[in-house]
């Protein structure tokens, strides 16, 4: 079998006690990764550690090529090392930079505008349609969507664009070949597809709370915008903000109410600065004033929020029309209250009764039975909700 | 001298008569007692003793045997102290035997010769009213229980000497000297009915959703689940829920009267339940307590619900084997109790309303409040295992209440409960009717093939009821349960077929199924 520099690459990031900086000291002393196989100790002396060249002795004797090689190819994980000319360049230059990736599936393609949507990962009502939303319109205009398929904001992003046909990265804190959560299994699956799984961890590495962190700093790199769709003050989705500020990247936040403490994180970027994203067009202005590149088509986007404005125009047609039939006025009372969020029927009920208005409940599921049946809102079993775009 | 005095006792909630005979014959002075009794029955003897004693009776220094009969039947927490006493002092000709003809005898004396009060008297009476007995002795505050069976003579005493007294009158001048009890069962029901209105659920702001839940729940002798946040009013409408279920016939009464007579829970003087129980439970119940046992078996909580509601509040937090104990009950409607001495069954058939938080911290989906992860909230539910859900008919959201809005006071009195109970008492008319000639009582019973009898759909109601089975991901059971809730549905509504806004309202009584916390995620 003939070694190439990337399988050398491959040993050299997984020597224990070498980690990224000392992995990169090495190759900028000129050594290639082939050399610094077949170095002795003194050859090595000025770069690393007595310990590390001890670690880096032993595993050449004990580390198997062949092996090695042949696990990676069973699972379908490549190794990327930043040697590869496959290795994406934006990841080259960033503040702690990673020696390799593991991918499953595709990069991201370089040429492509990409942005980063991460939020909580317990997200309300508001950020799950958010996500969805921007997930779904950055897609449509051909925009890469990258994040850290985490449960919440992050994966319900990616599954969004996967649906509308776009192709998504995630960027994992475990072994590329685990799917974590659990849940997220089928927009796993649909990455493999459409996209890519990316860690920085050799295949099998459990997900464990420390390295989360750190894949952050991967996925803002990959990325030229940050968007931020909800969090609290305090959470993960800060260190993403932190790495993307110190890579240079522009942030945007998708602002909340003041008194929703899941918007306290996004408000108070708003405050220090960041863009406000309202709608995938603030997204995709902001890519194009940033590389130069406009998003390969941009109706998408655009679509979507016109049959937003339809919808609201031609029930503010009706409220004029028939202001005086109470049962037109008690359907635009139901609009409002059934808004985005699914709501099940004691809710409105209780909704309806704050606002001074009592129905019994017959009558309220005849007018709930009449605007699903004019396709105004959709019955989602026990639930209703406004149909939007 | 031998004599027999006949008495009574229960097993289980199944009574039985026993004779206690009494021989008093020359030999060594000593007291006696056979009879397959449990030691605690056995003390008996030393009570009488003294009880004769300071009655004024004299214990003769003789060989007394005491025989309960028949022997094969275990007496456990059976008391006889008054018929041994009577028996004793028969045996000795101080009372007339002949008086203890046809005349059974209840009772636990005192030291100083009082007679006190025992369970289980209604069933007891009623049993010797079949045997043919025509008079019966029993502690004075049991009276009123005891008469609540007609066609047999109730004697309330109060003492030893006073039942003696009684015993050798004449027959002429006994009822002069106590007249028998009597109670009108129908006045009984009359005055339940007017004390019936402290709880009414017109005291509750809001909330119609709930409420209509609970009619319609009340109206099909459906299971109900409230899921909302603390505060919501939950355990309100429970409490609220006999208020609109139909009054308390009479055999029901007696159904339910006996199980407390049995358990000992018919308050002094008390004659019969009238209103409909409203049993709650903390989740610390014990396995025994919750569905009955123990060494001297008594009913459990689900059993003093029976004809009522078992309200369990905070569902969750009850072990899942308690929640599971109920399976049986719920689809038997009564429980067995097996023990090593026998089989005990004990009627369960109680409507189950279970109130619970949707998280751990209770205030999902408010995402400000709550911070539980799915996996918490999952875990959380899960505490309540699928068959026990699978059973539960009716789920229904209940919407946070806004300080703002208790603040404002009650703009106006709800529906009161006595308005919402005439619809029950007409679906529940309308049940009656379609149910006549078939085992079946309530809509919640009807079995998948009934289902198919009584539920047709026409084209338009079967293509919506197909979309949402297929969108919601339904079990077949989800399926049968939201036929039988628009059956209730359509009967509450006068409604001979079921429509599609019976059938959609029934579908939003199922928050629970698919996925509860997660369909929300997409």
């Amino acid at each position: 079998m003939e070694l190439k520099e990337n399988d050398y690459a491959h040993w050299l990031i997984n020597v224990p006690e070498i980690g990224n900086i000392s992995a990169i000291k090495l190759i900028e002393s000129g050594m290639s990764c082939r050399d610094v196989f077949e170095s002795r100790a003194s050859d090595l002396g000025g770069i690393l550690s007595h310990n590390q060249i001890n670690a880096l002795f032993k595993s050449r004797t004990s580390w198997d090529f062949h092996a090695e090689k042949e696990k990676l190819r069973s699972k379908d994980i490549r190794f990327i090392s930043r040697l590869h000319p496959d290795f994406p360049g934006k990841l080259l230059d960033i503040p702690s930079a990673p020696f390799g990736i593991y991918v499953r599936g595709k990069l991201p393609d370089l040429g492509k505008p990409s942005v980063a949507i991460v939020g909580a990962r317990m997200c309300s009502d508001y950020g799950r349609y958010m996500a969805r939303q921007f997930g779904r319109d950055l897609a449509l205009a051909g925009v890469q969507v990258i994040s850290g398929m985490a449960r919440g904001v992050d994966g319900i992003s990616q599954n969004a664009a996967l649906l509308a046909g776009g192709t998504s990265f995630a960027v994992l804190g475990c072994g590329a070949d685990i799917c974590y959560p659990e849940e997220n299994r089928k927009v796993y699956e649909a990455l493999l597809e459409s996209g890519g799984i990316i860690s920085e961890f050799p295949p099998g590495t459990k997900p464990i709370a420390n390295f989360f962190p750190m894949r952050n700093r991967i996925i803002s790199a990959l990325s030229d915008v940050l968007l931020v769709i909800e969090a609290r003050k305090k959470s993960g989705t800060s260190i993403t903000v932190d790495t993307a500020l110190e890579q240079g990247k522009e942030v945007l936040a998708v602002p909340g109410r003041v008194t929703d403490r899941l918007s306290d994180g996004c408000n108070n970027l708003i405050s220090q600065g960041a863009g406000i994203a309202i709608r995938a067009e603030d997204v995709l202005d902001r890519i194009r004033t940033e590389c130069g590149t406009g998003p390969a088509e941009k109706s998408g986007g655009m679509a979507a929020d016109k049959s937003d404005d339809e919808d609201t125009l031609s029930f503010e047609v009706d409220d004029e029309k028939d202001v005086e039939n109470p049962e037109i006025t008690l359907d635009r009372e139901i609009l409002e209250i059934v808004d985005i969020i699914p709501i099940s029927m004691s809710s409105i009920m209780e909704e309806l009764y704050r606002r001074g208005r009592e129905v019994s409940v017959p009558v309220l599921m005849n007018r709930l039975l009449e605007l699903t049946g004019s396709g105004r809102i959709i019955q989602n079993g026990a639930y209703y909700r406004r149909i939007v775009g | 001298m031998f004599s027999s005095v006949t008495s009574g006792a229960v097993s289980g909630i199944i009574s039985y008569l026993m004779q206690v005979e009494v021989d008093v014959s020359d030999g060594l002075p000593g007291f006696n007692m056979v009879g397959f009794m449990s030691s605690e029955v056995r003390e008996a003897g030393d009570r009488v003793k003294v009880a004769l004693r300071n009655a004024g009776s004299r214990v003769p220094p003789a060989k007394i045997t005491v025989n309960l009969s028949p022997v094969g039947i275990r007496k456990a927490g059976v008391v006889i102290d008054l018929p041994v006493a009577v028996g004793i002092m028969a045996s000795m000709g101080e009372i007339h035997a002949e008086s203890l003809e046809k005349t059974m005898i209840l009772g636990e004396l005192g030291l100083d010769g009082e007679v006190k009060a025992v369970k289980g008297v209604l069933p007891i009476v009623k049993k010797a009213r079949e045997e043919g007995y025509k008079r019966v002795i029993l502690p004075k505050s049991n009276a009123r229980e005891g008469a609540v069976v007609s066609g047999i003579k109730v004697i309330g005493v109060t003492s030893l000497q006073e039942t003696a007294l009684y015993l050798n009158a004449d027959e002429g001048e006994k009822d002069l000297l106590i007249p028998p009890s009597y109670v009108d069962v129908q006045k009984l029901f009359e005055e339940a009915e007017k004390m019936d209105e402290t709880l009414d659920f017109a005291d509750i702001n809001g909330q119609a959703g709930l409420k209509r839940a609970a009619e319609i729940a009340a109206a099909g002798f459906h299971h109900l689940l409230l899921i909302g946040p603390p505060g919501a009013g939950k355990s309100m409408v429970a409490k609220r829920m006999p208020t609109i279920m139909p009054p308390l016939s009479l055999e029901e009464s007696l159904e339910v009267s006996t199980i407390y007579s049995v358990a000992g829970m018919l308050g002094e003087n008390e004659a019969l339940v009238t209103k409909r129980p409203f049993v709650s439970t903390h989740h610390l119940v014990t396995d025994t307590a919750l569905v009955g046992g123990g060494t001297v078996p008594r009913p459990g909580i689900i059993s003093l619900a029976h004809r009522g509601v078992l309200f369990l509040d905070e569902m969750p937090e009850f072990s899942r084997t308690k929640l599971d104990m109920l399976r049986q009950p719920l689809e038997d409607r009564k429980v067995h109790i097996v023990r090593n001495r026998g089989t005990y069954t004990y009627p369960a058939d109680f409507q189950l309303i279970g109130a619970l938080n949707p998280c751990p911290c209770g205030y999902y989906p408010d995402r400000n409040k709550c911070r539980c992860t799915p996996n918490e909230i999952k875990r959380y539910l899960g505490h309540i295992s699928g068959p026990v859900f699978d059973r539960v008919d009716i789920c229904v959201e209940a919407p946070k209440v806004d300080i703002a809005d208790l603040a404002a006071g009650s703009r106006h009195a709800g529906e009161s409960s006595r308005s919402i109970r005439e619809r029950v008492l007409r679906a529940r008319e309308v049940q009656k009717k379609r149910f006549e000639g078939t085992a079946l009582k309530f809509n919640s019973e009807m079995t998948p093939r009934d289902i198919e009898i009584y539920c047709r759909l026409s084209p338009r109601e079967e293509s919506y009821l197909e979309n949402v089975f297929c969108n919601m991901d339904l079990s077949a059971r989800a399926y049968h349960k939201i036929l039988r809730v628009a059956r209730t549905i359509a009967d509450i509504d006068g409604s001979e077929d079921i429509r599609l806004i019976h059938l959609s309202e029934a579908v939003s009584y199922r928050i629970t199924d698919g996925q509860y916390c997660f369909q929300r995620e997409e």
